[in-house]
Parts: C-alpha cells; sequence; structure tokens
C-alpha cells in the first residue's frame, strides 16, 4: 500500500467518522428536545386520567387504560435514558477514531514531497485554518450534544407559572364584560347591633403594636377617613357569610328556608348560574346583597362581586400595581393555583389574598383601599389559607416552607398590628375565630401544631403538637373544644380553655375537607368517599356514610342539617344527629372543590366553571 | 373505603422481618463507600430538612440523579397503607399502575403477613423525584427518604441541586459519614 492510498483511507475514515459524530449529535439534540418538551414521567394525560379515576374509582376500562399509559411513559423514559447513554459512548468513540483518523491523515501528508516554497507556505496556512474550523465546528456540536447528554429536563419547570387549570378552561369561560354597572348604593350600615355590642366597636388604631417586625415591606397605604366606621357586631355576622365556612369560619350557619332539593341538570331550583370570569378553587363570600369571588392565573388577580339575587356582575377590580409584588408569580400546582385562599368581608371592606402574597382591601364598590405584598410565600403548592377578620383585624395564616407564621393587619390601612412567627411548618388550613368563655381566640392548625392565639397580641395561648404531613383541613369549634383532624395524622379534640386534648381517634380523617361541629356531633368528610359523624364528646364513631365521590368541599350545618358536597357536585344532606338520615342528594352536574356560601333562603356554589344560586 | 392501622402498626416492630430488613440497610451503606474516602468533604441531603419539591430529580448534573430514596425499615411501620406507596385516593391497595404514586414504579410491594407489606427501592429504577418520599411523611415517620448516594455522585465542587433547594437540605458531610440516614441519625445531629 502506498502513501496515498493510506492518506486516502485515513481521509475517508475520518470523514465516515465525522459524519456519524454529526448524526449522533443532532440525535442526542432531538433526543433532549424532545424529554425537554415533554417528560413522559410528568404526563399530563396521565395525570387527567388518575384524576378522572378519582371521580369513578369503578371504571374498569379507565384502570386498563391507565395501566397501558404508564407502561408506555416509563418505556419512553427509559428507552431515552438509554438512547443517551449509547449515543453518549457512541459519540465518545467514534470522535476518538476521529482524531486518530486526522492525525494520521495529517502526518501522512506531512511525509509527503514539498512543493515549491511560496505555494508551501499558503497551502500550510490554509490547511491549518480549515483544520481549525473543522475542529472548532464538531468540537462546539459534540460539546452540545455531550452537555445534553448530561443534562436534565426540568419537569418543575413546568409547573404552570400560577396558572390554576389548563388553558382549555380558559377558554372556555365566558367572560363577562362589565357594562356600566349602576351606581350602588353607599354601604348599608349595620342595623343590628352595633349600638349594644361594645367588643365590637373599632378599638384605637394601634393600641397593641404587638411585636410587629420591621423586616416586612411597609404597606401602601391609603389614608382613611378619620372617622373610623362601626365595624359590624355579633348578629351582622351570624347574618352574613363572612368568610369560607361562614361565619367566623366555623362551618355553621344560621339561615332558614334553605332549599333541599335541585338538580343542575334541569334547573330544578336553580335560580340563576353564571359563568365564572377567571378560575379559582377560591370558596363564595357574601355580605348583605353582595357576593365575591376571587380569580387568578399567571396574568392577573381579581376580586368579583355579584348581585346575589341576580347573578349580575356589579364589579371588578384587579390587584395588581401592588409594590413588591414579583413580576413572575411563583410556581404553584394546577389544584391549588394562585387563588386559593377565599376573601373574608365585613361590609366595610372586601379583603382578599393572592398565592404571589398580594394581599388587597376594596371597598364594597370595588374601590382600592390599600394593597401590599406580604412576601411570595414559599409554597409547592401555593398558598390557600383564607382569610378571617374581627373588628380592626385581619388575620393571615401565612405558614410556608420557611416559617410558620402569623399576621394581623389593620383592614382600614393595611398596617401590621403584630406579626409572630410559629412552630410550624409549611401549610393549608385556614385559621377560626372561637369564642371561648366570652372572648375571641384565633384557632389556627398547622403541622404539627394546632394552637390558641390571643387576637390582640398574638400571644400563644396553648398549643398542641398532634398534625402532620400536609395540613389542609381547618379547625372546628363548638361545643367548647377544638376539633382537628387530618389525613396521615390524627383527630384530637382540644379544651382551648386549658390546651388539654380530651379525646384523639384515627378511624376517619379528612385530608382537605374541614370538620363541623353541630348538637354534640362532629362531621367529617374524607378523600375516600365517607362521611363520618363522632360523638364530640368522646369521639366514638357513631356513623360513617359511604358515597360515589371524594370530598374536597367541607361540610356546612344550617340548623338540623349537614350539607356537604362532593367533587363531582353532589350534595349530600343529611340530619345532623346520631343516626345516618340522609335527606337529599342532588347534583349540580359541574365539579365542585369549593365550599358554597349560604344566605337567607338561598345556597350558592361555585363549581369549576359556573356561579350558581339555588333556593326555592 | 380505607380505614386506618395505625393502633397496631407499631407492634410489628419487633417481628423477625424487621430484622432481616435492618440487616439489608446495612448492604446500602457498604456498597455506597466505594466511592468516597474518609478526608474527603460530600455532598449529603439532611433527610429532616427536605421538603420533597421534586428538585433532586431535576437538577443533579447527573440523568438520572444521583439521588435516590432509600428505606429506613427500622422506623418503617410495614403498613398496608403506604402513603409512600399508593396514590392519594387510590382507588384499590394493590399494585396495579393506577395506585403507584412513584412514576417509576421503583418501589417493590410485598406481602408479609397480614396486614402488613415490605417496600423495596429498586434503585436502578429510581429518579429520585421524592414522591413516595413525600407520601411516608405525610402518614407518619418518613422512613422513606433521599440520599445521595456516592457510588454515583461525582461530588461537584457545588452540588446543583444545593443551589436549587428550596429547604437548605443539602449540606456537606465528612466522606468517612457519607451519609445521615434516617434511624442512624434524628433532626439535628452532626450540625456544623
Ligand atoms: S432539592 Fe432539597 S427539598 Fe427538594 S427534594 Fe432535594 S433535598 Fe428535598
Ligand atoms: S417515588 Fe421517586 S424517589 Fe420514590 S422510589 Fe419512586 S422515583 Fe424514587
Ligand atoms: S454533587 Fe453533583 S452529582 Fe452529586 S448530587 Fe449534587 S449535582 Fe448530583
Amino acid at each position: 500500500m502506498n502513501i496515498s492510498d493510506k492518506i486516502k483511507i485515513a481521509k475517508q475514515t475520518a470523514t465516515v467518522a465525522g459524519a456519524f459524530c454529526l448524526v449522533i449529535s443532532l440525535l442526542l439534540l432531538l433526543n433532549y428536545l424532545q424529554m425537554r418538551s415533554a417528560d413522559p414521567l410528568e404526563s399530563e394525560v396521565m395525570e387527567t386520567l388518575v384524576q378522572r379515576l378519582r371521580m369513578e374509582p369503578g371504571n374498569e376500562q379507565l384502570k386498563q387504560e391507565i395501566r397501558q399509559f404508564d407502561l408506555l411513559a416509563r418505556k419512553a423514559y427509559f428507552t431515552s435514558l438509554w438512547q443517551v447513554r449509547t449515543g453518549g459512548y457512541l459519540l465518545l468513540f467514534a470522535s476518538i477514531i476521529m482524531v486518530v483518523a486526522l492525525r494520521v491523515y495529517y502526518s501522512l501528508i506531512a511525509r509527503i514531497e514539498k512543493p515549491e516554497d511560496e505555494e508551501e507556505t499558503d497551502d500550510i496556512a490554509g490547511r491549518a485554518l480549515s483544520r481549525r474550523w473543522i475542529l472548532a465546528g464538531t468540537g462546539i456540536l459534540v460539546a452540545i450534544a455531550l452537555v445534553a447528554t448530561f443534562t436534565v429536563s426540568d419537569p418543575v419547570e413546568r409547573y404552570l407559572a400560577g396558572a390554576p387549570i389548563s388553558e382549555e378552561v380558559e377558554d372556555q369561560v365566558e367572560r363577562i364584560t362589565i357594562t356600566d354597572p349602576e351606581p350602588r348604593p353607599a354601604p348599608v350600615p349595620f342595623p343590628d347591633d352595633t349600638a349594644t355590642e361594645d367588643e365590637d366597636r373599632v378599638t384605637e388604631p394601634g393600641e397593641e403594636p404587638g411585636e410587629a417586625t420591621a423586616e416586612h415591606a411597609a404597606p401602601e397605604v391609603t389614608p382613611v377617613s378619620p372617622a373610623a366606621p362601626a365595624f359590624p357586631g355579633e348578629t351582622a355576622i351570624r347574618n352574613n357569610h363572612n368568610a369560607i365556612r361562614g361565619p367566623w369560619s366555623n362551618g355553621v350557619v344560621y339561615h332558614d328556608n334553605l332549599p333541599v332539593e335541585w338538580d343542575g341538570e334541569s334547573g330544578s331550583n336553580i335560580l340563576w348560574k353564571v359563568p365564572i370570569p377567571l378560575h379559582a378553587f377560591s370558596s363564595p363570600v357574601i355580605w348583605g346583597d353582595r357576593l365575591f369571588i376571587t380569580g387568578a392565573d399567571a396574568d392577573e388577580r381579581k376580586v368579583f362581586c355579584f348581585d346575589r339575587h341576580t347573578g349580575d356582575l356589579l364589579w371588578e377590580a384587579s390587584a395588581d400595581n401592588i409594590p413588591g409584588s414579583p413580576a413572575t408569580p411563583p410556581r404553584t400546582t394546577p389544584d391549588t393555583g394562585l387563588g386559593a385562599p377565599s376573601a373574608t368581608t365585613d361590609g366595610i371592606g372586601v379583603y382578599a389574598i393572592f398565592g404571589t402574597g398580594d394581599i388587597i382591601a376594596l371597598d364594597m364598590e370595588g374601590n382600592r383601599l390599600w394593597a401590599r405584598n406580604l412576601g411570595v410565600p414559599d409554597n409547592h403548592y401555593g398558598h390557600s389559607s383564607s382569610l378571617i377578620s374581627r373588628g380592626e383585624k385581619l388575620f393571615v395564616q401565612y405558614d410556608d416552607l420557611d416559617q410558620g407564621r402569623i399576621l394581623c393587619l389593620n383592614v382600614l390601612t393595611g398596617e401590621t398590628i403584630w406579626d409572630i412567627t410559629r412552630d410550624s411548618h409549611v401549610s393549608w388550613a385556614s385559621p377560626i375565630l372561637a369564642n371561648v368563655d366570652g372572648s375571641y381566640q384565633l384557632v389556627v392548625k398547622g403541622n404539627p401544631i394546632v394552637a390558641g392565639y390571643d387576637i390582640e397580641t398574638g400571644r400563644e395561648l396553648w398549643s398542641v403538637s398532634a398534625m402532620a404531613g400536609e395540613v389542609g383541613p381547618s379547625p372546628a369549634y363548638g361545643g367548647g373544644l377544638v376539633f382537628a383532624a387530618n389525613e396521615y395524622a390524627t383527630m384530637v379534640a382540644i379544651d382551648p380553655a386549658s390546651g388539654n386534648v380530651v379525646w384523639e381517634d384515627n378511624y376517619y380523617l379528612p385530608e382537605v375537607a374541614s370538620p363541623v361541629y353541630a348538637n354534640g356531633y362532629v362531621f367529617i368528610a374524607t378523600t375516600y368517599a365517607v362521611v363520618a359523624c363522632l360523638d364530640a364528646q368522646t369521639g366514638e364513631t357513631l356513623w360513617e356514610y359511604d358515597t360515589d365521590n371524594i370530598f374536597y368541599s367541607s361540610p356546612v350545618v344550617a340548623g338540623n342539617r349537614l350539607y356537604v358536597t362532593d367533587i363531582s357536585g353532589n350534595t349530600y344532606i343529611f340530619e345532623t344527629g346520631g343516626e345516618p338520615n340522609l335527606l337529599a342528594q342532588n347534583s349540580l352536574g359541574e365539579e365542585v372543590y369549593t365550599t358554597p356560601a349560604f344566605a337567607d333562603g338561598r345556597i350558592y356554589i361555585r363549581g369549576e366553571d359556573h356561579l350558581y344560586c339555588i333556593g326555592n | 373505603m380505607e380505614r386506618k392501622k395505625t393502633k397496631s402498626r407499631r407492634e410489628f416492630i419487633s417481628s423477625s422481618a424487621r430484622f432481616g430488613m435492618v440487616l439489608a440497610l446495612g448492604g446500602i451503606g457498604g456498597l455506597a463507600f466505594r466511592k468516597s474516602t474518609a478526608d474527603q468533604w460530600v455532598w449529603q441531603i439532611d433527610p429532616f430538612k427536605c421538603s420533597w419539591c421534586g428538585r433532586c430529580a431535576t437538577h443533579c448534573v447527573l440523568n438520572p440523579s444521583a439521588v435516590k430514596c432509600v428505606h429506613a425499615y427500622e422506623l418503617c411501620g410495614y403498613c398496608d397503607l403506604c402513603g409512600g406507596y399508593l396514590i392519594p385516593g387510590h382507588s384499590d391497595r394493590s399494585t396495579a399502575a393506577e395506585n403507584q404514586l412513584c412514576p417509576t414504579a421503583a418501589i417493590e410491594r410485598k406481602f408479609i403477613e397480614e396486614p402488613y407489606y415490605e417496600y423495596k427501592i429498586n434503585e436502578s429504577l429510581c429518579i429520585g423525584c421524592a414522591k413516595c418520599a413525600e407520601g411516608c411523611s405525610a402518614f407518619g415517620n418518613g422512613s422513606l427518604h433521599l440520599q445521595i448516594m456516592h457510588h454515583l455522585c461525582v461530588n461537584c465542587n457545588e452540588c446543583a441541586i444545593a443551589r436549587v433547594c428550596p429547604s437548605d437540605a443539602i449540606k456537606r458531610v465528612k466522606g468517612s459519614d457519607p451519609y445521615l440516614m434516617k434511624g442512624d441519625f434524628t433532626a439535628g445531629d452532626g450540625e456544623t
């Protein structure tokens, strides 16, 4: 074999190895891009199928589908890993061959008789240049491919940036535009008891600065008129549904003539139904004739006010331009989103908080009173604790991954009255107010503590370490006891006067829905489709009722009836007694994750896409 | 309908099956020593700080991640209803795909005796996503937890996961004692 044959072979080998490197690099890049755009292990299809199975636990065909899809997804994932690994080795191998072949090629060429001087200089310079280009080009490609080989796809990145649910839902929502809302009368003064209940009057602002910390962003304060309004008294609160789960967020409402039967499909007893302008998992709250809900996605956070008699949208207000609000909302999961906390109202204002940490106060006409950002909550699902107020105090349970924390803000100015950190991990429960021996305590459930706080100073009055895991359900208060329960933990009944645990049980435990007390019984609704009744004094399970679906919506007691709605929109109405007595089961025909609001003769349910008013 | 068996769960701890599991745990430790040397500092996860955010699966420079789930058998309740194995709201307590929480089916569930089940991690399938650890911690003692496996970890100058860990759970530990396994270690131990 002469030298030119050798040169030819070396050149061909280098070319083939080079082409091989190129193809492998491209394939690796393709694989990388594919994995990045659709990680089979985090597939939304799978999520949807699993969600559907929760709603139809007996659907065998669906189970088969899930199994097949799961197999495919895992195959796709592991095949891709195998491809990346094998591709990486092949690339390395081919690169070595190419480099060796090039080396041989150039050393052989150097051995060939030298041409004339001037040509030689040109030729060598040209060759050196092209060699550099070839090497640089190949090097870059190989480097990119190698980086891709060892870089991972990032499903966490694909958490919807705050968008609570897939875009299709957003598309389906028929947006209501406000066309010149009629001028509303001034807020109705509270007719009932402001004159008789001294304890409900406004106290001097700033009288108890408590342990307010200075490190949090200063509120954007709108000056308040010097004459502070009279805050609602017990009767006014009782007559309204001012917070999630009703007055004092306790799951008990005080209304009569409530409907017992309805049907979403035929429209029977459905007085009106309107589309929800912006999706969220927050529940409706009511003051007087007005009903408020919030909505949120990655682009906007809003409060909507409806006329509760007609379903007309009276106004909407955006929580925007708030100092300290993050430019990019924090990541949340689709089942929580940025609008999970429910608003609260006291007839003077409506107060709403979002997963961005933005908290906003609006008057009853939708004008902004104040707004501030409490610091973006570090919460891997999304902040979901609802608000509650009493007098001039607005309470915010703000437990995140960083720190357990409760804030008390002035409803009129947004200023911090007190701000405490506490021994609790991230949680998703909401605080309640419990009237213990004539004075109110803020009862808050977290992980692991259930605790009572002095509403004036934020001082911890008692604390019981009993919870574990992801704490979703809020506490309940009744019969002199605080009830706190969590799936994977336990249920405890605590005497809030002493902080002693009266009983503990872990037979039935809720995961999302909060317990409720009525007439000596405690009721819980679980995520394994059981409604259970316990003796409030002993914790003994008195009855259980298997339903068709799981419960996220919290049960609410009205008189001697318990209303509880499962996620497919069936509301079960039980008698609140020691025997399981199902009075009615009504279908709404739409998924429900929120807790209904009640008013005299009316029930308001926020479904996934529509707001319903139910009445006789 | 599901009912909890927490009242009797812990009684099982003294059974002979548990003893076998503790031996198996020793096996993991031995294997893992292969790469770290005594005078080196290596990265490790403090399982009591981990908040199961999932970034361990996605941010390691290796694919799949050097982080794997390990099981502290001596803590495990051998529950039939395992929050680490079963998806919340599962339709049945079985090994069917629709009931499994692990996206790669890396956890093997084996019946021992009524009502106890053994859960074993297949390390080659685990991607370190922490879903099981989260579920297990929610249920009780968090015997399933994450660790950086030192026969895989390349001991980057700065661990790529440590940079994004929301809980500051990843720290340097001595190469002579490179694991912070639950059971051998309780919250607060070995703080530096
Ligand atoms: S990044 Fe931190 S919190 Fe997240 S799974 Fe890993 S160790 Fe746990
Ligand atoms: S759930 Fe995630 S961390 Fe647990 S075994 Fe499976 S892949 Fe590993
Ligand atoms: S040190 Fe490097 S290889 Fe090890 S776990 Fe961290 S990122 Fe992965």
